[in-house]
Order: structure tokens, then C-alpha cells, then sequence
């Protein structure tokens, strides 16, 4: 089995009708890949989270965009066979093609204001491990998630919803950190070729380093999407076409 | 796990009004949540207790919404009691660091009790 190979590819309309069914789905395989009703909870939530930002503000409440949504695991799949590593975490990657912001604005608000909103971003970052805001190169934001299944590698001892800063776990959490067997090193993302690598490649370029990543929205603050001629790339193939620029644009 | 659109109904119970809600209080839900309580607010109550025992999942959405409610309670004057929350519901309050923003009782029995304060 790949490590590159998305286990799922969903494509669904930006309308909160379908949220459910989309956590829902994808909890469901965090399950049989290992991870316990806690953490499957958090997936859950987690792109629910995403979706509902996508929706309200991405698209301004119009219900018929596009949302792309790829699951990886890193490691093995734990019930594949007995020639097969369990899974040490799970990538989430959720694609729009919605109005471009800076990464760096995407944070969560104080807490100590309590007042209705803005508690989504929040939310994420609690209870995944890391969390990367970027521009997609021609339009659009990606975001990535990445929830270690509690008890295999970095962030293994601590729930992640503990309160720290999510991310910041030994080693600032390579994703393909956990000690994945040989082989998996999916620190270069979902494959498709050289192009998407980069997504999430923690300590990309300048300004995410240890801790910092996960507080700043991953810096990506993209200066290469300047160069708008490059939508057309085919977001219908998944949302994943148009990678490769990302990590390249910085020094 | 129920995963059908969310209801939600609200009855007078010995003073207080009572909102009870079955199903998931998501983006698609919320807003019926929400139409309810303003409802309810606007019968002058002196009490409102939010009935969640037959809600399976909440997002921000539905805390947001229940933000404002407690909003509209500390200008308006009534008390604002949550109960019967299941465990991933409670844990949402406990990730957004809620918990401690409501007041929140295990049963319906405890939210309609006289013992509680203000």
C-alpha cells in the first residue's frame, strides 16, 4: 500500500446539509484505523469545524461550491495484514476554492471574551496535532490537519486536547515523525507526483519553526499568488492538482 | 447515535421554560436551536433550562448560539441552566472552555430544583 495513496477523496457541495455525513464517514475510518472514540471524536469535530469556516465565510453561505476533502494515514493500516505497521496518524487535507486570505490572520480569538463565533479555529487547533492554513496556488485555501493516533509516537503520553499548543510536541511533530516504519516518510504530503509535496512539511521555509507553526497559521503567507494565471490546473481532479508552488516560493 | 435533523420543543414547567432539542446542533441544526430560544426569550421567562439529553453531537455553532443566549439572559435578567449533556457534548464545552460559563446539571429533575443558585 502506498503511503502517497489517499485512502479517501470526497468532493462534496459546500451546503451544511452533508457536514455530517462527512465527519461521520471519516470518524468511521479513523476507528478501523485505530484510533479510539476520543480521538475519532476530534477528527470528527475537527472537519466539521473546517467545513462550517469553509461554508459561512470561504464561500459566503453559498451552498453549492465545490469542498475537497483526502485522508491519509502514515504508517501502515493497522488492520491491513500482518505485514503491516499501525497507523501513527492521520492526515486530513481539506481544499476550497473560496476567496484567499492570509494565513496568518486565520487564528483563534481570546478566549477570555466570551461572546458567540469565532470559536472554530479555536476548536481545531485544540484537538488536532497540527494545523496548516495555506493558500492554494491558484485559488483557494488548503488546510491541513494531522491528529496522531494517541499512543504511537510524538504527542503519544499527552491527549492533544490538553491545552498545549498543538504541534509543538517533541520534535515539533515531522508529520511523518512517529516513527513510521521505513518507507512511509509521508512528510512530502499526498503524493501526486513532485507537486503537492509540500503541504505540510512543518518548518517550512522561514517562521514555523518549533511552536510557532501551529500559532501562526503555518506562515505561509504565499507571496506567489500573485500569479493568478495558474487557476486552471483542473480543481476537478481533487483539489490536489495545483500543488508544488508552496513550499518553492520561499527561500 | 441519532443523526436525523435536529428538533426542538419547548413547554412551561413550573416556571421555567424548557428547550429540548434531539439531534445533532450543527450548522444545519443550529438555526432551529436558535429561532427557539429567541422565542422563549421573548415570553419574558424567568428561568430558560436547555434540555440536551437527546443530543448526540454539538459544533461551534450550537455553542455559539447558546453564547447568546446567556447573553440575552444576563441582560434581560433570567437564569440560564444546561442539562443533560452527553460526554462528547460536554466535551466540546470543555475544549471552548465553557464549562465554567454555565451552569450545567446533570438532569432535567436538577434544572427545574429550587437549590440552585439565582
Amino acid at each position: 500500500m502506498s503511503q502517497s495513496e489517499a485512502l479517501v477523496k470526497l468532493e462534496l457541495l459546500s451546503n451544511p446539509l452533508l457536514n455530517s455525513g462527512a465527519r461521520e464517514m471519516l470518524a468511521s475510518v479513523a476507528r478501523r484505523l485505530g484510533f479510539g472514540d476520543e480521538a475519532a471524536g476530534h477528527i470528527a469535530l475537527a472537519i466539521d469545524e473546517a467545513l462550517c469556516n469553509i461554508e459561512n465565510h470561504g464561500y459566503a453561505r453559498d451552498p453549492g461550491r465545490p469542498i475537497w476533502i483526502s485522508v491519509f494515514a502514515m504508517g501502515g493500516l493497522a488492520s491491513n495484514g500482518a505485514d503491516s505497521s499501525p497507523t501513527s496518524a492521520l492526515k486530513i487535507v481539506i481544499e476550497d476554492e473560496a476567496k484567499q486570505v492570509d494565513p496568518a490572520t486565520i487564528r483563534s480569538r481570546p478566549l477570555d471574551e466570551v461572546r458567540p463565533g469565532g470559536l472554530g479555529v479555536h476548536i481545531i487547533r485544540q484537538v488536532m496535532d497540527q494545523v496548516i492554513y495555506e493558500r492554494r496556488s491558484g485559488r483557494g485555501m488548503r488546510l491541513t490537519l494531522v491528529k496522531f493516533r494517541p499512543g504511537s509516537g510524538p504527542g503519544s503520553g499527552a491527549p492533544s486536547h490538553a491545552g498545549g499548543v498543538p504541534g509543538s510536541g517533541p520534535g515539533s511533530g515531522p508529520v511523518s515523525g512517529p516513527g513510521s516504519g521505513p518507507g512511509s516518510g509521508p512528510s512530502s504530503g499526498p503524493g501526486s507526483g513532485a507537486g503537492s509535496g509540500p503541504t505540510i512539511r512543518p518548518g517550512n521555509g522561514q517562521g514555523s519553526g518549533a511552536g510557532g507553526a501551529s500559532q501562526s497559521g503555518a506562515s505561509q503567507s504565499g507571496g506567489s499568488q500573485s500569479g493568478g494565471g495558474q487557476s486552471g490546473g483542473g480543481q476537478s481532479g481533487g483539489g490536489q492538482s495545483d500543488g508544488g508552488q508552496i513550499g518553492g516560493a520561499h527561500g | 447515535m441519532s443523526t436525523s435533523m435536529l428538533e426542538v420543543s419547548s413547554a412551561n414547567q413550573g416556571g421555567a421554560w424548557v428547550v429540548s432539542a434531539r439531534g445533532e446542533v450543527d450548522l444545519m441544526g443550529t438555526p432551529t436551536l436558535k429561532a427557539e430560544l429567541r422565542a422563549v426569550q421573548a415570553k419574558a421567562p424567568k428561568r430558560i433550562v436547555v434540555d440536551l439529553s437527546g443530543v448526540a453531537y454539538m459544533d461551534s455553532s450550537g455553542l455559539a448560539t447558546l453564547v447568546e443566549c446567556m447573553q440575552a439572559a444576563r441582560k434581560q435578567g433570567f437564569s440560564l441552566v444546561l442539562c443533560g449533556l452527553q460526554p462528547r457534548v460536554k466535551a466540546i464545552f470543555d475544549i471552548a472552555k465553557l464549562t465554567l460559563v454555565f451552569t450545567i446539571v446533570p438532569t432535567l429533575a436538577a434544572a427545574l430544583g429550587n437549590d440552585l443558585a439565582s
